[in-house]
């Protein structure tokens, strides 16, 4: 299924701290895949997602500004004409989630009153895949939140469920709340001689 | 330059088309500009000359200007040249109210942003006229105070902009920006705040009905500034009479109303501001913010259009927002111990006035809008869950909140379920029923007996429905009321519930008892709708300990005779969640099924035919287990649980033995011809035969597991006693028709991983008759191709046979030890291939150590000794000193080489002897010769093993004050060489006087000490710490 380029098409734009998933998350859809801009040296990567409403067809042009957050390139000048965006955070990153006020502020600066939707994302642990069945589902949230508030009409509906990758690593909460308390232990172990010169 | 800075950002902004190596020059440029000290200058000039630029390449202009003022480029006099210049520029185009001068709205907020920079720079000293120089261009040549519309914009522009970045709790702040944010505030609060709020009167007097966005605008900044500054400059008549009637107003066409939504947000934030809780409660009686809220409930837009499409729901959510942030403010009153009598009944009278408020959006119809009010719903309870008496006024409230929570578990008309279009919304509904469960448990925490009545009528009524109107009931109504029932289970089940209301328990679990019989007498095992069956299943595995209550054990045959029929469901979800669930069902109730297996068994043949289909290209390979899954793969790994529960209920205590087998023999025999059939394609390399073994053999490990659970070994009493000589023969059977598979197909690592499996579950079925098939599996199940990663999990399973068979297992272990180390040993040669290789390298070694522990620790040690396997014993020894030394942290051999010491220590244990030495308070000198259990092994200890802990003690690269995995492997170096002096006692002191102390140059007085009296090991490590940094 392929974007059609007739079809209402919105400029998204993509931003959180670097090594959230923003770009892992939209390759997921792999439905744009093939006409994918790439911009590697610039910096930015627009890809188009298509997705078939019952209202018909909409098209979110996706610009992922990967790698962009702190040097080089335009800044926050790529958020100029944004209609929607979204903001991406790791769950197993406390700073990432601090930084997110930040990048609201940058993104409104720019974009005011346009529909912004807050993702939190699981990356970091491989291996472990979430069984809850709602990957999918997670995957389309956004975008079908983002649908609606453009639109304007609260009952728009994906109708069909686009071509997916697999989902990204998922964290097993439990086992994270594990690791986490196995790591404090460690770092809260008494380590006498700490003031110790090591740098023989 | 001008050219080429435009050029190159035009150049960089076409995201697509363009040559690459074009944009990558131009790209460079920009970084170049950027660290140009002298480049704003020039972009000042770009961004400011007529005409007028494109739009990016001015934002991006004043980009870099930014970045040259927040990273201090700029210096006091080049800041005021810049001030200047721009402010130059914003009274040329902002101070006139001819239109056409104004810059788009994300200009503007950029502009804004350079402003806030200098002011953040200069508002202490240099700019002290700031907030005047704007309020200057409000007003044109010859006009009154605020016409000029576009100067008002931009002067609030410039409010919003200053409290985003000096006052913004929610943005992060480095370092000194803390500091210097703070005093700005103080300055602003000193100076100009008098000034600032008049400034929103004088604008919302002159543009509340004008000038809508405006009057937005202001209504925002209000709502942000009143967060610190002096609430009085706020809830003044003054400024009231502006606020009050936006909220009020009702546009006629009822479209939505921005400037409304706006004021309901400015009384939020007002609300919310931090105060005393006499200020507050006083603040909230005297914003008659009900009589405002309840107007609002009141006004077309959410009242007329309710159940319309002009319904608010914008407007809906921010009175939402107004309602939870009063009760959660006056229940922070409440639970404030400081708050004084008369503010407290204030308080309690407050919030039973706003609960019937905050009901009316919980039970809004969008469940965003119940959404906003949950966590101060949650609040409310939370509180009276605390008190210890219920005052009336209290209880009072507990129905309607518990009825408005019950009603919005309903599925709503317009839903369905298990609808492959509607998956979001099935799933966002069971998001909210999970918060709503949680709010339906605090009410049963406060008021338990309440919960009770309300939930048993619910569902009685709803039964009762049902035997009026039969299928004509909506589903809607009956899987609220099992989903209710789910829940109110909880409080029956053993404990749950709080212990202190034993005695309600007990009403719980009887009515639990009586709901569930009501269930099963209605028939609604029939229902026509799939969710219903679904909730049926899952209720009766949930509490399926229910049927062994003698009242309702004569129920589980219905039950059992409705599974039988539902696992043969069309519906795909119910028909894969049934095998699931009737396998729950029948293992726990072994005891009450009978002696059914025969029917079962014959009820259900047509569903156990295993079929392997190898997944094509264009499979789904989503990791996910996606509920509606079809695939072959995930029909099979449910059909796997059709042969635990056949294992299950051929074994209850009610079917005799000889049976037993005889019900395991007609399940396994048509997979035996099966296999059969296809071992010559599998060997053939033949894909679907191959997959169709590895599904033969896993149903035969999972039928073998669900006949006995008996874990060799165990001495829990909950467990299954060992398996009867009638099944251990038929299952031998099995065995050994794995076992010819594994011979012919151990090149499969699928084949292999189905034998492993296949294998831990045949030992509880298996018993002792497994030994003497050991050889065979172990040769089958370690090939030549098996990973590390095959071997450290074989390991593991071997841990558990030798903890299962104990010395019953001596001869074969004794044989098959050397054959077996060879390969592991193969394994830790393999050369090493990126990280996975690392990993799986570490976790060989574990696995390996941990074995050898596992040998000693059974009593086994001797194996490792014995004739056969002493050609073997020098390998053995030097591999595990190999692991022990290498103690380099960055090779990530830290816990390897801990568990290394720790099994030379048990070695010294196990082989030393009888004690010669002791370790005390005070010891006693050491006496007799040492006899450890091999001649000579008391010098071995010391040649070898202790000479490693030395070899580490002096690694430079060994630093346990610097982690806490050196450290631990120091503590087993502690205890290996307290071990080896128990067992070696006046050789070891002689040892250490005159080869270790002489070397290290202590007079090893402390060591002895140390080494001889630290009963706790931890004692003698931080000796021996302290020593270790002392030879440095």
């Amino acid at each position: 299924m392929a974007a059609q380029t007739n079809s209402p098409t919105f400029k998204l734009v993509l931003v959180g701290d670097g090594g959230t998933g923003k770009t892992t998350f939209v390759k997921r859809h792999l439905t744009g895949e093939f006409e994918k801009k790439y911009m590697a040296t610039l910096g930015v990567e627009v890809h188009p997602l298509g997705f078939t409403t019952n209202f018909g067809q909409i098209t979110f042009d996706v610009w992922d500004t990967a790698g962009q957050e702190k040097f080089g390139g335009l800044r926050d000048g790529y958020y100029i004409n944004g209609q929607c965006g979204i903001i991406m955070f790791d769950v197993t990153s406390r700073i990432t989630y601090k930084n997110v006020p930040n990048w609201h502020r940058d993104l409104v600066r720019v974009c005011e009153n346009i529909p912004i939707v807050l993702c939190g994302n699981k990356v970091d642990v491989k291996e472990l895949y979430d069984i809850s069945a709602k990957s999918n589902y997670n995957f389309e949230k956004p975008f079908l939140w983002l649908a609606r508030k453009l639109v304007g009409n609260p009952s728009l509906e994906f109708v069909a469920a686009p071509a997916l990758a697999p989902p990204t690593a998922q964290v097993d909460e439990k086992l994270l709340e594990e690791y986490r308390k196995e790591m404090e232990d460690a770092a809260a172990m008494p380590l006498p001689g700490e003031e110790e010169d090591d740098d023989l | 330059m001008d050219t080429q800075i435009e050029n190159a950002i035009e150049i960089v902004w076409n995201p697509t088309g363009g040559d690459p190596n074009l944009k990558a020059q131009a790209f460079d440029f920009l970084d170049r500009v950027r660290s140009d000290p002298q480049a704003w200058q020039v972009c000042v000039g770009i961004f400011t000359k007529t005409p007028k630029v494109s739009e990016v390449v001015r934002h991006v202009c004043l980009e870099i200007i930014n970045s040259g003022v927040h990273t201090s480029v700029l210096g006091p006099q080049e800041l005021v040249y810049l001030r200047d210049a721009l402010m130059a520029y914003v009274r040329d185009s902002y101070g006139t109210t001819q239109p056409g001068q104004v810059d788009s709205p994300n200009l503007q907020n950029k502009l804004t942003q350079t402003l806030t920079y200098l002011f953040v720079a200069l508002y202490a000293q240099g700019w002290e006229t700031f907030f005047d120089d704007f309020i200057a261009i409000t007003t044109p040549q010859g006009g009154q105070s605020w016409d000029n519309v576009q100067g008002v914009s931009m002067y609030l522009r410039i409010l919003g902009s200053v409290h985003d970045e000096i006052a913004d709790v929610m943005v992060m702040r480095q370092g000194n920006e803390v500091k210097s944010h703070t005093d700005l505030k103080d300055l602003v609060r000193a100076r100009h705040v008098q000034v600032i709020a008049q400034s929103w009167q004088g604008i919302l007097a002159r543009y509340a009905n004008q000038n809508d966005s405006i009057a937005e605008m202001t209504l925002k900044i209000i709502g942000k500034w009143v967060s610190w500054i002096d609430i009085s400059l706020i809830i003044g008549d003054g400024m009231l009479n502006h606020i009050f009637p936006l909220i009020g107003r009702t546009s006629p066409s009822g479209a939505d109303d921005k400037v409304r939504d706006a004021a309901v947000d400015a009384f939020t934030e007002i609300v919310g501001k931090k105060m005393r809780p006499a200020d507050k409660t006083e603040m909230i009686s005297f914003l008659n913010l009900r009589d405002i809220i309840t107007q609002l409930i009141a006004s077309p837009p959410l009242s007329d259009y309710k159940g319309t499409p002009r319904y608010d729901t914008d407007l809906a959510e921010a009175v939402a927002k107004l309602v939870n942030t009063v009760l959660a403010d006056l229940v922070r009153v409440l639970e404030d111990r400081a708050t004084d009598d008369a503010t407290r009944s204030k308080a309690n009278q407050l919030l039973q006035d706003f609960l019937p408020l905050l009901l009316r959006f919980f039970s809004d119809e969008y469940d965003e809008v119940c959404s906003t009010v949950i966590p101060s719903l949650t609040d409310v309870l939370t509180y009276l869950r605390k008190l210890n008496d219920l005052p009336s006024g209290f209880a009072d409230m507990l129905p309607p909140i518990l009825n408005a929570i019950i009603m919005k578990m309903r599925y709503d008309e317009t839903s369905s379920w298990g609808n492959e279009d509607e998956q979001t919304d099935e799933a966002e509904f069971q998001d909210l029923r999970k918060r709503l469960q949680v709010l339906q448990k605090s009410v049963a925490a406060v008021k338990q007996d309440l919960y009770i009545d309300v939930l048993s009528n619910l569902v009685a009524n709803t039964f009762q429905r049902l035997d009026e109107q039969g299928t004509q009931l909506d589903w809607r109504d009956l899987d609220l009321a099992l989903y209710e029932m789910y829940l109110f289970g909880e409080l029956a089940m053993p404990g749950q519930g709080s212990s202190s209301r034993n005695q309600q328990s007990a009403l719980a679990s009887d009515r639990l008892m009586a709901m569930m019989a009501k269930m099963i007498e209605s028939g609604i095992a029939n229902f026509p709708h799939p969710a219903i069956l679904f909730q049926y299943m899952e209720i009766c595995v949930r509490y399926c300990a229910v049927f062994e209550n003698e009242r309702m054990t004569p129920f589980t045959g219905q039950v059992l005779e409705t599974f039988v029929r539902l696992v043969h469901h069309d519906h795909p979800r119910i028909r894969s969640r049934s095998w699931y669930l009737f396998h729950r069902f029948v293992k726990h109730l072994r005891a009450q099924v009978g002696n059914v297996a025969e029917t079962v068994i014959q009820s259900i043949a047509d569903l156990l035919p295993v079929k392997a289909e190898v997944p094509g290209d264009d499979a789904d390979d989503d990791m996910s287990s996606d509920e509606l899954d079809n695939s072959a793969d995930a029909v099979f790994t449910s059909q796997l649980y059709l042969y635990e529960a056949i294992g299950c209920i051929s074994s209850t205590t009610a079917t005799p033995t000889e049976k037993q087998g005889v019900y395991a023999r007609s399940v396994m025999d048509p997979l035996f011809v099966d296999m059969e059939q296809h071992l010559p394609r599998a060997k053939a390399g033949d894909a679907q035969a191959l997959l169709q073994i590895h599904h033969i053999i896993m149903a035969l490990g999972t039928l073998a597991h669900g006949f006995s659970d008996w874990t060799p070994g165990t001495t829990s009493a909950n467990q299954r006693p060992p398996p009867a000589k009638e099944l251990s023969n038929e299952f031998s059977r099995a065995a050994e028709a794995i076992l010819l598979a594994l011979s012919e197909l151990n090149g499969s690592s699928e084949i292999r991983t189905a034998c492993r499996s296949a294998f831990s579950r045949l030992l509880g079925v298996l018993g002792v008759a497994v030994l003497p098939q050991l050889p065979q599996w172990i040769e089958g199940l370690l090939s030549q191709s098996s990973s590390k990663d095959e071997m450290a999990m074989f390991l593991r399973l071997l841990d558990q046979v030798v903890y299962g068979f104990k010395t019953e297992i001596y001869d074969v272990l004794n044989l098959l030890l050397t054959p077996l180390l060879q390969r592991v040993f193969g394994g830790l040669r393999e050369p090493i291939n990126g990280t996975d290789d690392e990993i799986q390298l570490a976790e060989l070694r574990r696995e390996y150590l941990g074995f050898l522990l596992a040998i000693l620790n059974n009593d086994l040690g001797s194996v490792l000794v014995s004739e056969t396997n002493q050609g073997f014993f020098e390998s053995l020894i030097t591999s595990i000193l190999g692991l022990a030394r290498d103690v380099d942290p960055a090779s990530g051999n830290l816990p390897v080489s801990r568990i290394a010491f720790a099994l030379l220590g048990k070695m010294t244990s196990v082989w030393g002897g009888p004690d010669v030495a002791n370790i005390s308070a005070n010891p006693t000198a050491p006496s007799g010769a040492p006899t450890p259990s091999i001649p000579g092994f008391d010098q071995f200890f010391i040649d070898r093993f202790h000479t490693v802990c030395w070899e580490v003690l002096r690694d430079p690269n060994f630093k346990p004050s610097n982690d806490a995995q050196t450290r631990q492997v120091l503590t087993e170096i502690a205890g290996l060489e307290q071990a080896i002096y128990l067992k070696t006692g006046d050789a070891f002191i002689q040892h250490l006087q005159s080869s270790v102390f002489p070397a290290v140059g202590i007079d090893g007085t402390d060591f002895l000490r140390a080494m001889t009296t630290s009963t706790d090991r931890k004692l003698f490590t931080k000796y021996l710490q302290e020593l270790q940094r002392s030879m440095r």
